[in-house]
């Protein structure tokens, strides 16, 4: 061997960065803490706000990580969200099939949106975010039209939830659901050859196919995984909330913007980290950055979203600055 | 009758009416080290293409070890014990080396329904120990890797499959002159009788073609040509047959002296990125070519960036002198008539996705921009791309033929033309040989030639220590990234004067 090469060796970097990233993340959460006089890490505050309010972002960006991984920027989610989340409490709710419509449905109505999208972009060969917002855009019509419907013949075009289907979405089972989910999705993420083969698909269109990697095979199982997952956050969400009310023109969007930004961070920083890792930290930093804004005063809606807009940005510029893409 | 591995029987790949393999017979025995010779677009990544599994034949058989062979797809071909080294990087960049490495073979790692992460690892690191290759580092990410380690580590990849048959398509082309020497190394133990393995090699560089193969195939407009042991050919023929016409044997300079006009165009003082290159300082005259060479991660590569202001954090001063302006970035560079092709041609040279009519225009955009409101005229978009395209002969359907569909030559040829048809007063050509075939390989060195009479400056950074032995007035010579010597075309170059110095 050269003394070049004997000099190279297997080398090591990555649990620096990981290390450093932590300790980031808690020096950051500890320095809004103090700004707030100490009221942000309250066990009162974690438990009643910022961890069951990172459940459901952090829940959909682990779904977006699978289907945006392979290259298909879909947009529809919210929606899918939307109209999965209403369909289980229509069969729980009015149906009367209880915990059994509440949990199945929402599965299998993302999945069947999900796989709707990835055909659209397939085989009519449509780039997939222009194939996202137009099927977006169909199932939020779905949703008004039935919610218009049901109004005319049950009074209300929202449906609630009753207090005893809502046992999903209240502490710590939210977060125990989050913790579990987070734990099967590292290890399909990492450590299963779809997930190998989605990563690779998503990195490398062509090489992939080159080492024998079926591309459509490997898209439609990520859009299956993704599609479960998101079907798990819309159970999350609406056991929560109790009701989600429908919307259009893709007005649904917004309700996965932090899920979204969860997402852009964790993939940012996918060379220093895993990213469903960084998916769980980047969802626990933008629910704490939201309450922190909110305990400080700040206006919702406005300002809060220029900042995690301005966080975003931050943790994409940290992540490039070392990764040349290729080396010279 | 010898041991035949691997048979073609009329083998065609149509592409449209392009016939890029047509009616190809070919019988390769076990332990031979078959080169591949031919033009830039002649059909030799077609033909390993097939082998391996990426394409299929439109008509014809192929014979594996006496069997029928029809691959499905690389995954298959590999089930055959055949493997190939692409001539295109051929690493998912996101994904670590070791990932990489056993890409879409990730089942052999399973446990339960998990994939043994550091099972892959034990095995890479084997493969690595088993074939003596140069260890690369296998963690990070395999973008953040230098050109030159991901070729090794798509040969580990290879490698890693056991292997009969192996397919290597202008891999040497990206290593410099450490792991070219592994390279051979390994050759030659692969196809010893102990291991009984077959090489396929695609290779430009035909003095590395005559030493290491026993073998060669000419092929020509998608045909075999002829196919005779290596002994049989001279160097002259083997051009001749290549090309169709004679080419001149001696492509480099004839003359023995460093000769440029005192001049000074460029003066680097202390140029410094860390990490990458520690205090180089160099003047570079009006007609000289200034070569710059050294071992694999001397640095050398790390040049051109660094001059043409690509790279972060870069410390030191670099003056054009005959303005006496300093140069902080690629504009600086370009309005002093300057211009930079880097090594990586598809990540940092060309737009893949855009034609090559935009592909040579681009760079030139002010030049072909007129009247107050700095409009582009389309006849003069046409009138320079294709004079570009003809000068260098690049192989197309036309100009407006996207650049991603062409061959690794005509690419190049795309790249450097796209440049070099400006009137320029100092180029930085990082590896401007890479992938192009002998009659463009001599193109390009009278260019140089013609460039450097006209007193253009060049600096010339190279893995071959021929070509920058053969082309440059003084030779930069890099040892872990700095500057170990500079030496005189007149008194120092000698093979193994400029080699200690790299060591």
């Amino acid at each position: 061997m050269t003394k070049t090469a004997a000099k190279q060796g297997f080398t090591s970097k990555p649990l620096f960065k990981q290390i450093l990233l932590l300790v980031l993340l808690i020096v950051l959460i500890v320095i809004m803490h103090l700004i707030t006089g100490g009221k942000m890490l309250s066990m009162k505050n974690i438990t009643k706000n910022i961890l069951p309010q990172a459940v459901f972002p952090t829940v959909v960006a682990w779904g977006m990580m699978f289907i945006f991984g392979t290259g298909l920027v879909d947009l529809s989610i919210g929606a899918q969200v939307i109209l999965g989340a209403n369909i289980g409490a229509i069969l729980a709710m009015d149906a009367g099939l209880g915990y059994v419509g509440l949990i199945i449905a929402p599965f299998i109505v993302i999945v069947i949106c999900e796989l709707m999208v990835v055909f659209c972009s397939e085989f009519l060969k449509i780039p997939g975010w222009i194939a996202g917002l137009g099927c977006g855009l169909i199932f939020e019509a779905i949703m008004v039209m039935w919610t218009q419907a049901r109004s005319k013949t049950a009074g209300s075009a929202v449906i609630t939830l009753g207090d005893d289907l809502r046992v999903l979405g209240r502490w710590p089972v939210n977060v125990i659901i989050m913790v579990v989910i987070f734990v099967i999705v590292y290890l399909i993420y990492n450590r299963t050859s779809i997930g190998i083969n989605l990563k690779a698909i998503g990195g490398d269109p062509g090489v992939s196919s080159a080492v024998g990697i079926n591309r459509r095979k490997a898209l439609i199982i990520a859009a299956i995984i993704g599609a479960v997952i998101v079907g798990a956050a819309a159970i999350l969400n609406i056991s929560k909330a109790g009701s989600i009310s429908a919307s259009s023109g893709l007005a649904s969007l917004s309700t996965i913007f932090k899920a979204l930004a969860v997402t852009l961070i964790a993939m940012s920083l996918n060379s220093w980290i895993s990213e469903p890792v960084g998916a769980l930290g980047a969802g626990i930093f933008v629910s704490s950055l939201f309450n922190f804004l909110t305990i400080m005063g700040v206006q919702a809606g406005t300002l809060q979203e220029v900042i995690l807009g301005a966080v975003v940005i931050i943790c994409g510029v940290l992540a490039r600055l070392n990764y040349k893409g290729v080396a010279k | 009758m010898a041991d035949i591995v691997l048979k073609t029987e009329h083998l065609c790949k149509f592409f449209g009416a392009t016939k890029a393999n047509n009616d190809l017979n070919l019988e390769i025995p076990r332990g031979a080290v078959l080169g591949l010779a031919g033009e830039n677009g002649s059909g030799k990544s077609t033909l390993a293409s097939m082998i391996c599994g990426i394409q299929k034949p439109t008509s014809g058989k192929m014979y594996l070890n006496g069997q029928e062979y029809a691959p499905a797809n690389p995954v298959d071909a590999n089930e055959h014990h055949v493997a190939m080294v692409l001539q295109e990087l051929g690493v998912v960049g996101p994904l670590d080396p070791v990932t990489n490495m056993f890409l879409g073979r990730t089942g052999k790692f399973k446990s339960g329904p998990l994939v043994s992460l550091s099972g892959m690892k034990k095995e890479a690191e084997a493969t690595f120990e088993k074939w003596n290759l140069t260890k690369v580092p296998l963690t990070g990410v395999a973008g953040n890797m230098s050109i030159e380690n991901r070729k090794v580590l798509e040969l580990a990849r290879a490698l890693s499959i056991d292997p009969k048959f192996l397919i290597l398509d202008e891999i040497s082309q990206a290593l410099s002159h450490d792991n070219r020497k592994m390279l051979y190394k390994f050759i030659e133990h692969f196809t010893s009788q102990e291991v009984g393995g077959t090489i396929l090699m695609v290779t430009h560089d035909l003095e590395e073609m005559m030493e290491i193969c026993t073998h060669i195939s000419v092929l020509r407009d998608g045909q075999i040509i002829d196919t005779r042991p290596t002994s049989e050919y001279t160097m002259d023929e083997l051009k001749r047959l290549m090309i169709g016409r004679e080419v001149s044997g001696d492509y480099y300079r004839a003359d023995q002296e460093e000769n440029y006009q005192q001049d000074v165009v460029l003066k680097v003082e202390h140029l410094t990125v860390p990490g990458e290159l520690n205090d180089i300082s160099f003047d570079l005259h009006k007609g000289e070519i200034l070569g710059v060479c050294g071992l694999s991660d001397g640095g050398i590569h790390s040049v051109g960036p660094a001059l043409f202001g690509l790279s972060e954090h870069r410390k030191g001063n670099i003056v054009y002198v005959p303005a006496n302006r300093q140069l902080k970035g690629p504009k600086d560079m370009i309005q002093t008539n300057g211009a930079y092709l880097s090594k990586d041609r598809d990540a940092d040279g060309l737009m893949l996705d855009a034609s090559i009519g935009q592909n040579i225009s681009v760079p030139n955009v002010r030049l072909l921009t007129q009247g107050p409101f700095k409009f582009l005229s389309p006849a003069r978009v046409n009138k320079l791309a294709n004079k570009a395209s003809v000068d260098f002969e690049i192989k197309s359907s036309g100009l407006g033929q996207v650049v991603k569909s062409l061959s690794g030559g005509n690419k190049q040829k795309v790249n450097l033309s796209r440049w070099l048809v400006q009137d320029l007063e100092y180029v930085i050509l990082d590896c401007p040989t890479r992938g192009v075939d002998i009659g463009v390989k001599a193109y390009i060195y009278g260019v140089m030639k013609q460039m450097k009479e006209k007193g253009i400056a060049i600096i010339l950074i190279s893995d071959e220590l021929p070509e920058a032995m053969g082309m440059s007035d003084r030779l930069l010579v890099m040892k872990d990234h700095e500057m170990a010597g500079m030496l005189s075309r007149t008194t120092d170059f000698i093979e193994d004067k400029i080699i200690e110095v790299m060591l």
